[in-house]
């Protein structure tokens, strides 16, 4: 059993150790290039701002859909290029009414109000575009803010005509509590990770607030998928599957309310997993699948083992570094009646230089060092200090979100396995 | 339309610095494993120089088992069981390490270190009838491979020895370290039939000893 254990760890720790300088080869390669070429991406921009459409679909959001539609009419553009839709998706409170009294504030502004019964974001996303006359569509979160100059900077990267679609970086707004914390840096990391993936073509997510397409792609394809739980996963890999490009920037960012409590962080994740994890399924076929190039590579076969490998790998590095040692210990100390002076012999009596395990500390301590460098790194790319919200938040973030992932990841095997229902 | 390619060069190039990184991680362990394997054949070296001393000591005791030379053979043998009970520690702690059983030189240590470990404890039950003063001998036979709870047991005897020395002394004998025929041999004497087992006082006791039931034999055995 151990030696299976340290099997699955070798293996688990090999593909990590590839994965991580593989694509730390891509950043060598475009350290230069991400911030030195990007004039050259923009070049030939829109001499004139194109109509773009912002969809906010919103269900209970009455304590944010006033921010977030200010933040959205607050955009440097032409305001009579710039048309807002929010779409009531069957709120029970006050939004519909809060949304209406901000678009009377906004007289002047090209503001639509929809409703309909709710029948999830998809669906009315859906709705948006089909009412949207812009040559460009936006999702907005209804709990996201966005800042002023995004289009300024997002817009040009479509010049390109290849280009379906740009991402901003995305941030947590104002994290309070500890598990907000770690997931500013994991945002964070994340955004970083997907400006190496955009370098190659292999962007497997567009995040729902304020990612930027091209409408008549979106409408080609026949919008988003409204019996999807993670409808921009979905949409992500239908566009990759067309071969259309997407690009993440790094000069834009939107700020978005990141669960603060396990039990939503818990609900939200399992969701996004699960999705991620059916919707890779569902496009298995560009796995390793040379006509998708890097991203039948390298992303799809990620997107499909990723939940079983990491569920594999964790439980077996909880079990043989924590659990079972642990549980050793404890049935020791119990029997002993707690003979901790014993304990204490047993780990440090004529204790030398070569006791210490050295491979174990190499690695924990590579680990972090290698962990704490791209976080702090991350930070810098995202123009943030680094630890603004404390340097413990990013040790948290490194201890903590693996074991609390490896949770959620258990949750999602057990659910797919009792084929729980799967909706939003 | 986006043009897909697979960037060969960068999959080849992560390729060959993971092979550097791996090779340099092993020439690093291997390096930190010699150091190890070194220090403690310099060890085992002190520890059977101090085992000679024993058995010379042991020898004056056989000839002339007064008072002084048992005092003496006692106090040198106590010392050298402790020695020994570090040695093993640190030879099981390497052993059990992920990949440390792949160290030929380790094992071999590691087999000579349980023949002496056997050898100290027929000193000690001699010494015990030739001196009486010495704590009860408890031989503690297990199969580390085949039994992973058997270093439970283990932990209780020490924990025993450690709080009254006069009590107990405990010799640990992984028998999977010990040449087949001496494991026949003595598994043979005592009617062993299956392990873990404990041999205390000449009675041999199979299974896991709760140490409640420990107690009693070894308080049954000083009233003797």
């Amino acid at each position: 059993m151990e030696r299976m254990a340290y099997y699955v760890i070798a293996c688990g720790y090999l593909s990590v150790l590839y994965l991580t300088i593989f694509w730390l080869v891509v950043l060598f390669r475009e350290r230069a290039g991400a911030r030195e070429n990007l004039p050259d991406q923009r070049n030939g921009s829109h001499s004139s701002s194109p109509l773009v459409t912002v969809a906010i679909p919103a269900w209970n959001e009455a304590g944010n859909i006033q921010e977030t539609m200010r933040s959205a009419l607050a955009l440097d553009y032409p305001h009579d290029r710039l048309e807002l839709i929010v779409v009531n998706d069957g709120s029970t409170d006050q939004t519909a009414a809060l949304a209406r009294q901000t678009a009377a504030e906004n007289g002047g502004r090209r503001i639509t109000i929809l409703s309909q019964t709710n029948r999830g974001k998809g669906a009315a996303l859906n709705v948006a575009l089909r009412a949207a006359q812009g040559e460009f569509f936006i999702p907005m979160d209804a709990d996201s803010i966005i800042q002023e100059d995004a289009l300024q900077r997002m817009m040009p990267h479509f010049a390109d005509p290849s280009v379906a679609a740009v991402l901003p970086l995305m941030k947590v707004r104002d994290p309070r509590t500890v598990l907000q914390k770690i997931q500013w840096c994991e945002y964070l990391v994340s955004g970083y990770y997907k400006c190496l993936m955009s370098a190659l073509d292999c962007i497997s997510i567009i995040p729902g607030p304020f990612s930027i397409y091209r409408a008549r792609v979106l409408a080609a394809l026949g919008g988003f998928d409204e019996k999807n739980i993670t409808e921009d996963v979905e949409l992500t890999l239908r566009l990759q599957h067309h071969h259309h490009k997407i690009v993440q920037v790094f000069d834009t960012e939107v700020r978005t309310t990141a669960p603060a409590t396990w039990r939503a962080f818990r609900r939200q994740r399992n969701r996004w997993y699960k999705g991620t994890f059916l919707n890779g399924l569902r496009y298995r076929r560009m796995a390793f699948n040379s006509d998708y190039g890097d991203f039948g590579l390298i992303q799809m076969p990620r997107l499909i083992v990723e939940l079983g490998v990491s569920l594999l790998l964790n439980s077996t590095l909880i079990y043989a570094f924590l659990w079972k040692p642990l549980t050793t210990q404890l049935t020791i100390l119990w029997l002993t009646d707690f003979d901790m002076r014993g304990l204490l012999l047993d780990w440090f009596s004529d204790w030398g230089f070569i006791d210490i395990e050295w491979a174990l500390v190499f690695f924990v301590v590579l680990g972090l060092y290698v962990g704490y460098s791209l976080v702090a790194r991350a930070h810098r790319f995202a123009h943030e200090p680094v630890g603004r919200y404390g340097r413990s938040a990013i040790f948290a973030f490194l201890l903590l979100f693996p074991p609390l992932i490896t949770a959620i990841y258990a949750g999602v095997v057990a659910d797919l396995l009792r084929g729980k229902a799967l909706r939003w | 339309m986006v043009i897909r390619r697979i960037s060969v060069r960068l999959y080849l190039v992560a390729a060959v610095l993971v092979v550097i990184v791996i090779a340099t991680g092993w020439v690093l362990a291997g390096l930190v494993n010699l150091g190890r394997t070194q220090e403690l054949e310099r060890r085992w070296s002190r520890q059977q120089t101090e085992w000679n001393h024993v058995q010379l000591l042991y020898s004056n005791v056989q000839r002339r088992p007064l008072a002084e030379s048992c005092v003496e053979a006692r106090s040198a043998l106590l010392d050298s069981v402790e020695h020994i009970g570090v040695m093993q520690r640190k030879l099981e702690n390497y052993i059990t390490s992920p990949f440390g059983d792949s160290n030929d030189r380790i094992l071999k240590l590691h087999r000579e270190h349980m023949k002496v470990t056997l050898a100290h404890w027929e000193m000690t039950t001699t010494l015990r009838q030739a001196c009486g003063s010495a704590p009860p001998p408890v031989l503690y036979l297990y199969s580390g491979k085949r039994c992973s709870r058997c270093s439970v047991q283990k932990k209780i005897l020490l924990f025993m020895e450690r709080s009254n020395r006069s009590e107990l002394l405990a010799f640990a004998v992984d028998v999977d370290f010990v040449p087949t025929e001496e494991v026949s041999r003595l598994m043979g004497f005592y009617a062993v039939t299956s392990l873990p087992a404990s041999i205390i006082a000449g009675a041999k006791y199979e299974g896991f000893l709760p140490r409640n039931r420990l107690q009693k034999i070894l308080s049954g055995i000083a009233t003797r």
